[in-house]
């Protein structure tokens, strides 16, 4: 099964790292990413800031995301797995998950 | 520039009759078989899954349903290859439902990472 992590977090959070902070945490993301690689398929993406989003609802387009929400989606990784407790498992393990920092939403995809 | 499109339900698609959704679900494939084949889809992406069987993992802590309940939540994703945001959002609002109120969608620039 194809499961999508969607990874949940304050954007500002990361501005008020420091640039050393900041190469630390995306050194343990590349090591995250190198340890479930196999786990891991094709098409994730890291969104920009919803700062660049644009929203278009009933023809009408405007700035910024579809919901002024503290905690925004940031990203999406697809993982393949034969059950979602092992998506959840896997997804436990991103950094920042464990200090609360960020919250990841894991959810099956739909195959047609 | 790859452009991500969230794609979320609104409470109005939930109101549609059988015979209504499955012509829109006509339209959306349409839709996707269209701009696959004029390359402006990089990648179709996923439909996901109903919100009730997501997990949400947040601390040491794993429970059952979405990250935040709303009204409007993420029911897909794709991936928009556009030179501009505008031109992405063009595109965007073709998809289908969009201009009837059934869906809103995000557009946001995906980051490029460096090769690792």
């Amino acid at each position: 099964m194809r499961y999508a992590m969607l990874i949940i977090g304050e954007e500002g959070d990361w501005s008020a790292l420091s640039p050393a902070d900041v190469d630390a945490e995306m050194a343990r993301i590349y090591a995250w990413l190198e340890k479930w690689s196999a786990k891991i398929d094709e098409g994730g993406a890291e969104l920009d800031s919803v700062k660049t989003a644009k929203t278009i609802r009933g023809g009408v387009v405007t700035d910024g995301p579809f919901i002024e929400a503290k905690e925004v989606v940031g990203g999406i990784i697809f993982l393949h797995t034969d059950t979602i407790e092992e998506a959840a498992a896997i997804a436990a393990e991103w950094p920042g998950v464990e200090s609360g920092r960020t919250t990841i939403e894991v959810r099956p995809t739909v195959i047609r | 520039m790859k452009y991500a499109v969230l794609i979320m339900n609104t409470p109005l698609a939930a109101t549609l009759s059988a015979d209504e959704y499955s012509a829109w679900n006509g339209e959306i494939f349409a839709w996707y078989d269209k701009y696959t084949a004029n390359g402006k889809l990089a990648d179709p992406g996923n439909q996901l899954d109903d919100v009730s069987k997501a997990k949400t993992i947040r601390g040491t802590t794993v429970t059952d349903g979405p990250f935040i309940e709303a009204k409007e939540v993420v029911g897909g994703y794709s991936v928009l290859e556009a030179d501009t945001i505008d031109e992405a959002v063009e595109v965007a609002k073709t998809w289908p439902g969009v201009d009837r109120g059934l869906i809103t969608l995000e557009v946001r620039p995906i980051v490029e990472q460096p090769a690792m």
